[in-house]
């Protein structure tokens, strides 16, 4: 378990002003997790424990397998944890019943994939509006919504264009505005910059900081790539389901 | 989600997969097609037997005698009469008001002689000579629709006319005409009365020259003539004026000669000539004949039913296939869509307003498409009739109902069909989204 500093440096700029709040802080105790049954179960966590201050950036790598995209799944409240504790802000994920785990899934938790999950049929802005509708905004709410967080990522001129009409690094900002649609205290990002050229993950990897720098939330990513979880604040490495030392 | 943005986003991804979608709506088409086609036309069938067995006129008219009904009167559907007994206008009216009644059409009939062209001025007919006695059936014109009177030709004299007469197969036999010739001709009708003389009861005549303007068959009277019920209450007060002629032409005793009395269905068919028969007049109604044929209807009806929901069952497999395809195609859009914050229903509304979309669409096309099959078997039927001589049979009445049932229907059938793979849709684990990574 390691405190991660930033965090404390995130109370500064608050006080400061530069960032609006401070994101969603992530702590888990003894958490295990196994996938099937009987003979074929296999554990993919084992005990882990780990605290991501409200604010922090954390990257996680490891080889496949290792857990990592499980623990994001847990943290995200995707799964439910099986063994041990897993509270993210005030929240004890355990407790929660599959409408309050949608809920918290869709106001604290901002999620980018590295196979972006844009609908092919929807425009870019239509992408971001689909999330909004989740919370049942009114529709000239969302579009505006929409084409301000377009702005954000840098796509305005793009809100038309269907993903197929988008290079990867455009997709990616695509769902990384979509994951800002509730104003997310936490976002967490599974490889996002798997599919993408080294130019355009450095690109995203730009916005993602810039908008966890400007906003205050806590970034959680999963990567392969060292070059990414060098940027990190903090990098934690996992291994057959252990958070290394 | 809102239903509205569900509905957008079920009919965008209907049109991702335009061929399968194609397929799905021409297969709940197809079943709907068949099932209101198929209804249409036993529908009409079954409503034109009915009729035909009640000689055109609604199978629901009791055609009431002006007699005494026989004591087995209600257990056949000829009539059964023992002797006179008078219709008068307070056994109208007691009809009327009797429970299950829908209306009553008095009929009033006159004895009269005919004159067909050329006229002549002769009131007794001789050998070779056109004139013949025949009876005047009159009723209220406005209520034909009710009636056991079929137009062959041309069209029934306008309510009221006093000039205006149609006439019976009978009347061309008579006169030696044809059913186009004999329109627009006119009929020369002596309505006798019978007065006293020195020498005992001699007989004049009242003349009336009329307009034929169509003929009919009708089973409301024996008589040639059917006319507005005016012109026969006119030869009625006439002859009353006079004497009663003896067995040659006596004095009318009952102010209306019969009546027709139509229940307000089939099933109170029964329960009416209860009424009327209880009053003691001698009636008639293809009560047993229709019931009888009613139940053979009853079992086409559902045989063709049970093909059509055959068809529709076939439809809705084909509905559920699809969605379980969709499902099957778009996990990870269902685990990204619950990793952003959807919930179970809304996935479940989603794959059902598609479910619904493919559904209803199917039902509006193969709506129209069952009812155009049925007007045109009905175009052919009535080809064939026409080409044996047989009368036509009117096809193509839109039954609202059905319209609404076969839509309606369809749509909630492609939801029922459509719900497992909408149930498996949504408790799909949202890690999916993370897993198909």
């Amino acid at each position: 378990m390691r405190l991660i500093g930033s965090g404390i440096d995130r109370q500064r700029d608050i006080a400061r002003g530069t960032v609006t709040r401070l994101g969603s802080a992530v702590r888990l105790e003894g958490l295990s997790h196994w996938y099937g049954s009987g003979r074929t179960r296999v554990r993919a966590l084992a005990e882990v424990a780990l605290e991501i201050p409200a604010g922090g950036y954390v990257a996680l790598t490891g080889p496949s397998g290792a857990g990592k995209s499980t623990l994001l799944s847990l943290i995200g409240g995707l799964e439910r944890p099986q063994s041990g504790r897993l509270r993210v802000g005030d929240q004890e994920l355990a407790t929660l019943d599959g409408g309050r785990l949608a809920a918290y899934r869709r106001s604290t938790v901002g999620f980018v994939f590295q196979h972006f999950g844009l609908f092919d049929l929807l425009s870019a802005r239509e992408n971001i509006e689909l999330a909004e509708a989740l919370s049942a905004t009114p529709a000239k709410l969302r579009r505006r919504h929409a084409d301000d967080l377009l702005e954000e990522v840098g796509l305005k001129d793009r809100a038309h264009h269907r993903p197929g009409e988008l290079s990867g690094g455009e997709r990616q900002r695509v769902a990384i505005a979509r994951s800002l649609v509730n104003d997310p205290s936490l976002i967490l990002a599974d490889e996002p910059t798997g599919n993408l050229d080294a130019g355009s993950a450095m690109h995203i990897m730009d916005v993602l900081e810039s908008l966890h720098a400007e906003r205050g939330c806590t970034l959680l990513i999963v990567t392969h790539n060292e070059a990414v979880a060098q940027r990190a604040e903090v990098r934690y490495r996992m291994e057959a389901g252990r958070v290394l030392p | 989600m809102r239903w509205i943005d569900s509905l957008i986003l079920a009919s965008r991804c209907l049109r991702r997969r335009p061929a399968r979608t194609v397929l799905t709506v021409l297969a709940v088409t197809l079943g709907t097609t068949l099932l209101v086609a198929l209804s249409s036309v036993a529908s009409t069938a079954g409503s034109r037997i009915v009729s035909k067995l009640s000689n055109g006129g609604p199978g629901t008219a009791i055609k009431v005698a002006a007699s005494q009904a026989g004591s087995d009167q209600i257990y056949i559907d000829d009539i059964h009469a023992v002797g006179p007994k008078a219709i008068t206008d307070a056994t109208v009216n007691t009809v009327r008001r009797s429970p299950h009644v829908a209306g009553v059409v008095p009929v009033m009939t006159a004895r009269v002689l005919a004159v067909p062209p050329p006229f002549g001025s002769m009131a007794v007919s001789k050998p070779g000579a056109p004139a013949f006695g025949d009876t005047m059936v009159g009723i209220d014109m406005n209520q034909t629709g009710n009636l056991p009177i079929t137009i062959l030709a041309g069209r029934v004299p306008r309510p009221g006319s006093l000039t205006e007469v149609s006439i019976t197969e009978s009347y061309l036999d008579h006169s030696q005409l044809t059913v186009s010739s004999a329109i627009g001709t006119q009929v020369e009708i002596a309505e006798p009365q019978a007065f006293t003389t020195a020498g005992g009861v001699a007989f004049r005549a009242r003349w009336v020259r009329a307009r034929i303007v169509g003929v009919v068959t009708q089973q409301v009277g024996a008589g040639a003539l059917l006319v507005p019920i005016e012109q026969t209450l006119l030869a009625r007060q006439w002859a009353l004026a006079g004497v009663d002629g003896g067995d040659a032409f006596p004095l009318p005793t009952s102010p209306y000669s019969g009546m027709v009395v139509l229940a307000s269905s089939l099933n109170n068919l029964h329960a009416v000539r209860q009424v009327v028969t209880g009053l003691g007049f001698a009636n008639s109604a293809p009560e047993h004949l229709v019931a009888s044929v009613l139940r053979y209807l009853r079992v086409v009806d559902i045989v063709l039913a049970g093909i059509g929901a055959i068809a529709l069952g076939i439809a809705g497999l084909g509905v559920s296939n699809a969605m379980l395809a969709a499902v099957r195609e778009r996990r990870r859009e269902i685990g990204v869509l619950k990793a952003i914050g959807a919930r179970d229903r809304d996935i479940l509304r989603w794959f059902l307003l598609e479910a619904f979309a493919v559904g209803s669409l199917g039902g509006l096309i193969g709506t129209a498409a069952g009812l155009l099959i049925a007007l045109w078997v009905g175009v052919s039927v009535n080809r064939y009739l026409a080409e044996q001589g047989l009368q036509s049979i009117q096809f193509g009445d839109v039954s609202w109902p059905l319209i609404a049932a076969a839509i309606l229907g369809t749509s909630a059938l492609a939801m029922a069909a459509g719900t497992v793979p909408a149930l498996k849709a949504a408790r799909l684990a949202p890690q999916e989204a993370v897993a198909a990574g």
